[in-house]
């Protein structure tokens, strides 16, 4: 506080000729020093952000953003709906047709049987429903894929912790996910499928689900900075993986050693689960869950240490 | 990095060096994160052992020519980008404004990216709205501030962005001279602006030699090289050896 006042007072020195002084100049450039401290004394001191652990910064710094996080979601849920002349109605529109149309085709087109269920509307319900989290979970990877070279402007322009564009990515996902949810589980009302209690456990799956979305989203989001060409390979690996993880055929449907090859896959029992609960009214299996979950964690300390690595030499490359 | 405290300085720059390195391809780069020895197909040095220290309500202006690395250092002192060694420590609340716009997205209204840029600035909620009036009267964008960027014209968002960057005064403001462009009526609102601020207690870091009269100090780079710091008029001097024919 004294430092900066004597500063102020050596800068108005200076910008006369100090021996020529009036004693008008004395007494204006003695009112400016008053309404200067006035100011410093009002001044809000600059946030004095104490240092938490590094292993809790990152949630310190999302709860400073919190406002940028809030507002980024609610542009990104406004602009999908308002960018084109009937968004909302697209919005809710879209979901239902497209889940219409996969319980049609299931139910006519492509028929068969799971875990020995003989209502003719499991089979197409739980092909719906797994082909719904399949969609939540590659689409958390596309848009986490991109977070550093969508937002590049940003990045090389404002300094601000990145934490903040992938928590953004997340939490709009989530939303448009869980109104996608929603519709789905009105219509498998309509179609007769009443949903249970066991619908309690959906944010289970998601959380899990969306460790190992972030853990594997993040890892690619800074490989995509240096190999640009990612962006067009990953969706194929994604889409070979759509067809190695039982979403539009039943896991029960493989012979045994493809079969115990595809337990490994994590995905396996996020789908499973999804099932258990929105159509066969049960619980969901905790374990693989569990499973899924810690494998996330594992990913996600991985990107965590390579983007320390990467920090510096990300905003040079963009 | 940003918010670390210090002790007496404002600003403490010590040993800072920047390198921009190109490889054949990019897994060198990754390896040598883990510990590899690939030799980079060209490396750049930006910036070469810069130290200097600032004190609160110093006004310094960082000259030198082209590709001395002005922009480098100050893209560093903003946060944007990061010193390959060395540390970099500011107190306070730092503003900058360094290229014309702030990553604006063309789709969204002036209004809307303003209060973006400002929530990613870490302001809350009543700060913004407490500033957006003052942004829409000082960018003089009248109706167009609630339109989409895209229709702007180049020094609409230069005099949106400055308009956000100078919402509320900040402990250290850090400017591209360069940037402080558009016509003439502008521009003095802008040198205004940043006067008021300088007034009343903020750190100014300007590159170019708009400020030299009334800055304390003024730094030559050259080459990525601190040649030096000190006197506005000596530094001057010294850097008119280096351009003869700018004097």
């Amino acid at each position: 506080m004294n430092q900066s006042n004597d500063n102020n007072k050596s800068t108005l020195a200076s910008s006369g000729t100090a021996d020529s002084i009036s004693d008008t100049q004395l007494q204006k450039a003695l009112e400016k020093i008053q309404l200067l401290e006035q100011q410093l004394n009002l001044k809000v001191a600059p946030k004095p952000i104490s240092k938490p652990s590094p292993l809790l910064e990152p949630f310190a710094q999302l709860w400073q953003f919190r406002h940028f996080i809030s507002s980024w979601v609610y542009r990104d849920l406004i602009s999908r709906a308002v960018r084109s002349q009937h968004g909302l109605f697209w919005m809710i529109f879209s979901p239902l047709a497209m889940t219409g149309i996969y319980i049609v085709a299931f139910s006519s087109i492509m028929t068969g049987s799971i875990r020995g269920s003989t209502d003719p509307l499991i089979f197409p319900l739980s092909m719906t429903i797994a082909i719904a989290a399949w969609n939540l979970f590659s689409d958390l990877i596309l848009r986490l894929m991109a977070t550093f070279t969508a937002n590049a402007a940003l990045i090389k322009k404002l300094a601000f912790p990145r934490i903040c564009l992938p928590a953004s990515i997340i939490l709009s996902a989530w939303v448009t996910k869980l109104i996608t949810m929603l519709i789905i589980v009105a219509l498998f009302a309509l179609f007769g499928k009443l949903p249970s209690e066991h619908i309690l456990w959906f944010p289970l799956l998601l959380f899990s689900m969306s460790s190992l979305a972030i853990g594997i989203g993040m890892i690619l989001a800074i490989f995509t900075v240096f190999f640009r060409d990612l962006s067009h390979a990953i969706p194929i690996v994604l889409q070979s993986f759509f067809w190695v993880t039982p979403i539009v055929y039943p896991l029960d449907s493989l012979k045994s050693p493809l079969k115990d090859i595809i337990q490994f896959n994590p995905l396996v029992p996020i789908v499973e689960s999804y099932r258990d609960i929105f159509v066969f009214h049960q619980n969901p299996n905790f374990m693989g869950l569990l499973y899924v979950f810690l494998v996330g964690l594992v990913f996600q300390a991985i990107a965590f240490y390579l983007f320390s690595k990467a920090q510096k030499e990300i905003v040079d490359v963009l | 990095m940003y918010y670390e405290e210090t002790t007496m300085n404002y600003i403490e720059v010590s040993n800072i060096s920047k390198v921009y390195t190109q490889y054949n391809t990019e897994w060198q780069r990754f390896a040598n994160w883990f510990g590899g020895k690939f030799k980079p197909r060209t490396v750049f040095q930006a910036l070469e052992n810069i130290s200097f220290s600032v004190q609160a309500g110093e006004t310094i202006s960082i000259i030198g020519r082209n590709g001395a690395g002005k922009s480098t250092l100050l893209k560093i002192l903003a946060g944007t980008a990061f010193p390959t060694t060395g540390l970099v420590s500011i107190k306070g609340s730092v503003s900058a404004i360094l290229e014309l716009s702030l990553g604006f997205s063309p789709d969204y209204s002036g209004l809307d990216n303003a209060k973006n840029a400002l929530s990613l600035r870490g302001y809350t909620r009543s700060e913004i709205e407490a500033a957006l009036p003052y942004i829409q009267e000082f960018s003089e964008l009248g109706k167009y501030f609630k339109e989409e960027v895209r229709t702007y014209s180049s020094g609409m968002g230069a005099r949106l962005a400055f308009a956000v960057v100078t919402a509320k005064r900040p402990d250290v403001l850090i400017v591209d001279e360069a940037l402080v462009v558009g016509d003439s009526h502008f521009a003095t609102k802008c040198f205004e602006r940043i006067d008021q601020f300088r007034s009343s207690g903020t750190t100014l870091i300007i590159t170019g030699h708009g400020f030299m009269a009334s800055c304390d100090r003024a730094l030559l780079l050259e080459q990525g090289r601190l040649l030096a710091d000190g006197i506005p008029s000596d530094v001057q001097s010294i850097y008119a050896h280096l351009v003869p024919t700018a004097t």
